[in-house]
């Protein structure tokens, strides 16, 4: 670490700029909003009201529990991808090929999953077809909720699946061999090896991973716009998507804020669990 | 067992895959072709019609050039500004540095959504609202790429560093000379990060654009995708359109990605 007094500065003035204006200032404005009222010349204290018709919101509620509920669907998904690959790939000679393959996918945005996907998932979509090719029924992935919660959490697992195996794989890199030459030893099969090996060494990476997850579902807004548009029965309305459709669709600015108020504070609570002993988040990429 | 796996594997690339085959087929279809139950998952000849299609309603070179403009003028400027700070909170000790840190790392956890309308309104205050511009500025900041970008710089020795103070190098030159070219392929991968991040940027610019004339891909596949326009073989033009940069680059850079793949 060198002292210099100006040096830093200057290279750090222009990021500082930046996010003063469109990362601070935006909290900002997101919690004035929220708070007071503008309309009339003369500002309305509106924090207190919004409060009430969010305690009264159904919607609100409901897109709560619709965000966990994706959250849960999705957790389960990526993970067992994340083993089932993991265990693929373990003797592939070409890991690297392999590997290039996976992360592709997660370079296309997901708002382009989400619209190939409503394509792909219709009633007489490829999927359906294929299904009742094989086992003679078809699925109704639009009609359902947990259809459709399935399908979002499948469409979000598309765009990032390919890093979490990443970061998994190099996870498992550092698992001495010794641990799993006792276990063949013992006669361990696979599940053995993933309950006693694998999934305790790597814990804090699995850790990292929820939490990372945790972020994407509370950012989540990109599918449930393109793919579903809350329906059916507004199952799909993400807590995201519930501050894009009150802002844009009802222009209610303020209570949306207020909306946004709350999202950020879960991801504050979540920041703060996560922290481990002041340090930042630099382990966790 | 291994040829089992090794099956397995290749059905599993192959699924996570089909999405692009889907819509490489899809743009040489003609409209129906995704909702038949007899339907063939096969090529068609229905491409110039869907091109056509774009064409006679969008501009759609320029939205093509916009999007390049938009993405390669955010990931330069971002990969700047992004990387001067990284090597400064990394390399230097400076006052208030600790708060400034809490305050980066803070923001990750803090959705785009969730800070929608100020962000909304900062950009309308500075007068850019639905602009090329006001798609460009407000996504410099990323901190992710932050983040790697300071890990990255972990890889500089500082002994170099000190070894060309002490031959009397002034502290710009031992940033460009020293300390740049030890990472130079990473900052290229972060280049590419924020190049990809910026050309899928899909909120703010549905949002934000109504002009056809400022569209970037994103819109323009949204507006196609409406469900109730008959048009699914031009959008999936569109899309195909939208990955086929990234796959390319992709492929030329895939090299460098993989000596991060190890780190990232």
């Amino acid at each position: 670490m060198h002292k210099n007094k100006y040096f830093p500065l200057l290279l750090i003035t222009p990021f500082i700029i930046f996010f003063v204006l469109f990362r601070l200032l935006p909290i900002l404005f997101t919690a004035i909003t929220s708070v007071v009222d503008f309309n009339n010349a003369d500002m309305n204290l509106v924090f207190f009201d919004n409060i009430k018709s969010m305690i009264n919101d159904n919607v609100f509620w409901k897109s709560i529990i619709n965000t966990l509920l994706i959250f849960i669907f999705y957790i389960i998904i990526k993970f067992l991808f994340i083993f089932f690959i993991a265990n693929l790939l373990e003797d592939v000679r070409r890991k690297r090929l392999v590997l290039l393959f996976l992360y592709l996918p997660t370079l296309v945005g997901l708002f382009a999953y989400a619209i190939i996907f409503k394509y792909v998932f219709t009633y007489q979509g490829v999927i359906n077809n294929f299904i009742e090719m094989t086992f003679g029924f078809r699925i109704d992935w639009f009609g359902s909720s947990l259809g459709s919660r399935i399908m979002i959490s499948i469409a979000t697992l598309w765009g990032s699946a390919g890093f979490y195996v990443l970061i998994y794989i190099n996870a498992l890199k550092n698992i001495p061999k010794s641990y799993e030459e006792v276990l063949i030893l013992n006669g361990g099969n696979t599940i053995d090896r993933l309950r006693f090996v694998q999934i305790p060494l790597t814990l804090p990476v699995l850790k990292t991973i929820v939490f990372l997850s945790v972020v994407e579902m509370i950012a989540l807004i990109e599918i449930p716009m393109n793919l579903t548009l809350g329906n059916p029965n507004q199952s799909t309305i993400t807590l995201s998507y519930y501050v894009y459709i009150q802002a844009i669709q009802y222009g209610n600015f303020s209570y949306a804020a207020m909306l946004g108020l709350v999202i950020m504070i879960i991801g504050f609570i979540f920041y703060f669990v996560r922290k481990p002993k002041g340090e930042f988040i630099y382990e966790v990429n | 067992m291994k040829l089992i796996k090794k099956i397995l594997l290749m059905i599993v690339i192959f699924i996570m895959l089909y999405p692009f085959i889907y819509i490489t087929i899809g743009m040489t279809q003609d409209a129906g072709w995704a909702f038949r139950n007899d339907t063939e998952y096969w090529f068609g000849d229905q491409f110039k019609n869907n091109l056509f299609y774009i064409t006679a309603h969008f501009d759609f070179l320029r939205i093509i050039m916009n999007s390049l403009i938009v993405a390669l003028s955010t990931a330069m400027i971002s990969t700047i500004v992004v990387f001067l700070a990284a090597y400064a909170v990394n390399k230097y000790e400076f006052k208030y540095k600790r708060l400034l840190l809490m305050f980066f790392a803070t923001s990750i956890f803090i959705p785009q959504s969730s800070i929608l309308i100020g962000n909304l309104k900062t950009i309308s205050y500075l007068g850019i609202y639905g602009s090329i511009v006001g798609i460009i500025i407000p996504f410099i900041i990323n901190i992710r790429v932050y983040v790697y970008l300071y890990q990255l710089c972990f890889y500089v020795s500082n002994d170099l560093m000190e070894a060309g103070r002490i031959d009397g190098a002034t502290e710009f030159k031992i940033m460009k000379d020293i300390s740049i070219p030890v990472i130079k392929d990473k900052i290229i991968f972060s280049f590419f990060m924020l190049f990809v991040s910026s050309w899928n940027n899909f909120l703010i610019p549905m949002i934000m654009i109504s002009k056809g004339k400022n569209y970037t891909l994103p819109v323009l596949i949204s507006s196609l995708a409406d469900p109730l326009s008959y048009n699914t073989g031009s959008t999936f033009l569109a899309l195909s359109i939208s990955i086929l940069p990234l796959i390319i680059l992709f492929v030329l850079l895939s090299k460098k990605i993989f000596e991060i793949d190890s780190k990232y």
